[in-house]
């Protein structure tokens, strides 16, 4: 039997850029408030204390830039409070709406305390922060996840998935900006960075292995979705091989010798292959996923606004990651700790 | 209908137990248990006309695809332009490549389910059902997160561009309410959509759907939704999803 589609409607995709923007920066804040956690048990002076400058900066500008984005996916971001006025606790974004603010208000509280130099009440601090990156971690994976109309989200390996690629690109972010830090790439522990690297990297493996044994062994439905588009659609096997592609890149860049992070453009291509592959997946996932139809034939095309729904609200939320960046750099210069005559290094 | 007159979700008992686990969680694997108890459970229905079930029974064999009812659901609910609550899809099937072309034509909305799973999603309940099976959206406390939208398994649901909130099918409630029958229903040329109340044996839908009880198909059934909507007539390969040529789209323009 041969069908042709003579007339249908197009189902514009009803979650926005900015879902992709929110996914990235709450998945490298929550990655990133777990490393800094651990990091701060570090004794001065030591690998982890050298790397918990690059992670505060980062948890800093993403627990900042994570809520602006999630705002701006509201259709109508005027009525947020609503949030507050009915909590709904069989939804998991209504559970969100609440882990989220405890969460930023903890990170922006554990970075004030390691600018005090406050380490008792930061080790605290962290543990408290911990707690809940891994509840984030779990609602925004578990949101996405229930939705059962699109197979293609509805498996546990999504919100793993997202975890995983959210701390390789909070590693990605360190790398980014401890640059610019007092003390520069040469003050970073790159060894520590690259094993932690590698880490993520066998983590991203061992979730794709995982999927495609339980997938061939029929129990879990996304995987021959995910199978039927890669045969079908010219476009999804493209992602598939720039996917595999950027995997094994990273593995080469980060199984070279840890000195050879230390070099200005090399580790900037690391990181910036790193944050990237993360963005693309969140990219494919929201928005490539939102193009498969529910029901119909082929595929949706989604073409991206260039006003603030589109190209510019991308271009703005990393503007505003820019902007965050060199306003926390230009004061750690001026004053690295509240108590400069006890800060450690 | 069984579900009418369920009993409130253990919604918030099962909120403290998850969130229980939340803090214990060192693994996801808690998670598949949380996404199936508390978290998405139904939340209670609110009261609608007392007593009755609304379903609709598509007779596609009386479909002739004109489009009366795209028009009349258009003019009586306004939504933006190319934005549609209803819409009679079109395809062309070709049995074996020498037979002759047939139209089928494919009257869509929203389904009412009886387990509608674009409820428990809405984080401020916007989107309710009521005793009587239909599923509403109070746009005025919609907040436009298309949480909904992606959990309709049906395309039923949309962001409408003006109000910037989640819109979709209504049976016309409003109309229903005044004893009138829906603007799709009343404007149907072939009378193919039948709109009644499920509860009374004696409706003309219910001794309709008796009357054809082995032809009748709903879409999608393995998505456990319990649509409300059925269709006589409706080719097996249209019942989950279509596997064919794309053709032209309506594409609705910000
Ligand atoms: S068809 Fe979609 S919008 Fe309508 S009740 Fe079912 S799930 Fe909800
Ligand atoms: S778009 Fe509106 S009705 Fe739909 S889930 Fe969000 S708040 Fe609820």
């Amino acid at each position: 039997m041969q069908i042709v589609e003579l007339l249908t409607p197009d189902y514009e995709a009803a979650w926005l850029p900015w879902a992709v923007q929110y996914f990235f920066f709450i998945g490298i804040a929550a990655t990133t408030a777990l490393t800094a956690a651990a990091l701060a048990f570090g004794k001065p002076g030591s690998l982890s204390a050298r790397l918990l400058p690059a992670a505060v900066v980062v948890l800093l500008v993403t627990a900042i830039a994570a809520p602006v984005s999630l705002l701006a996916d509201l259709h109508q971001p005027g009525r947020f409070w609503h949030f507050y006025a009915h909590f709904t606790p069989w939804s998991w974004m209504s559970i969100g709406a609440y882990l989220l603010p405890l969460f930023v208000m903890l990170a922006l509280g554990f970075c004030l305390l390691w600018w005090l130099r406050r380490e008792r009440l930061l080790r605290l601090t962290g543990l408290a922060m911990a707690l809940l990156a891994v509840s984030i971690l779990v609602y925004t994976g578990a949101e996405v996840m229930v939705v059962r109309a699109r197979p293609l989200w509805n498996t546990l390996l999504l919100p793993w998935n997202f975890a995983v690629t959210g701390w390789l690109a909070a590693l990605g972010a360190m790398l980014l900006v401890g640059r610019w830090l007092p003390g520069g790439l040469g003050a970073m522990p790159m060894e520590l960075l690259r094993r932690l690297g590698i880490s993520a990297l066998v983590l991203v493996v061992l979730g794709v292995l995982v999927w495609v044994a339980t997938g061939s062994l029929g129990l879990d439905p996304s995987f021959p979705a995910a199978l039927r588009l890669f045969e079908d659609f010219p476009v999804w096997r493209l992602s598939l091989l720039g996917a595999v592609l950027s995997g094994v890149l990273m593995l080469v860049m980060l199984a070279r010798p840890a000195a050879r992070l230390g070099g200005a453009g090399y580790s900037l291509l690391v990181a910036l292959v790193m944050l990237g592959s993360a963005w693309v997946f969140r990219w494919v996932v929201f928005m490539s996923v939102q193009g498969v139809p529910k029901y119909g034939a082929g595929l949706y095309l989604y073409s991206m606004p260039l006003g603030g729904d589109g190209l510019l609200g991308i271009l703005g939320m990393f503007g505003l990651c820019l902007a965050l960046l060199v306003a926390v750099v230009f004061v750690l210069e001026r004053f690295p700790s509240f108590n400069p005559a006890r800060a450690g290094h | 209908m069984s579900k009418s007159d369920e009993t409130p979700s253990t919604g918030r008992r099962g909120l403290l137990k998850d969130l229980l686990g939340l803090s214990a969680a060192a693994t996801l694997l808690p998670l598949a248990g949380a996404a199936q108890a508390g978290i998405g459970d139904q939340p209670p229905r609110r009261p609608g006309i007392e007593g009755k079930r609304y379903g609709m029974l598509v007779d596609l064999r009386k479909c002739i695809g004109c489009q009366a009812c795209t028009v009349s659901c258009s003019v009586e609910n306004l939504p933006p332009i190319g934005q549609f609550r209803t819409t009679v899809l079109q395809y062309e099937v070709t049995e074996t490549p020498d037979a002759p072309s047939a139209l089928i034509n494919l009257p869509r909305l929203c389904n009412h389910c009886d387990e509608p799973p674009c409820v428990p999603v809405c984080p401020v309940q916007a989107t309710f059902q009521r005793t009587d099976g239909i599923v509403l959206v109070d746009n005025e406390r919609c907040v436009g997160c298309g949480y909904c939208v992606q959990a309709c398994p049906y395309d039923a649901r949309f962001i409408n561009h003006e109000t910037q909130t989640a819109d979709k099918c209504t049976f016309c409630e409003h109309r229903l309410e005044a004893g009138l029958l829906p603007a799709c229903v009343e404007s149907c040329v072939g009378g193919a959509r039948v709109i009644g109340d499920l509860n009374d044996p004696q409706s003309e839908i219910s001794r309709r759907m008796d009357a054809h009880k082995d032809e009748i198909r709903v879409l999608k059934p393995g998505m456990n939704t319990d649509p409300h909507v059925y269709y006589i007539g409706l080719p097996e390969a249209f019942v989950n999803e279509v596997d064919g040529q794309a053709g032209i789209r309506l594409i609705a323009k910000h």
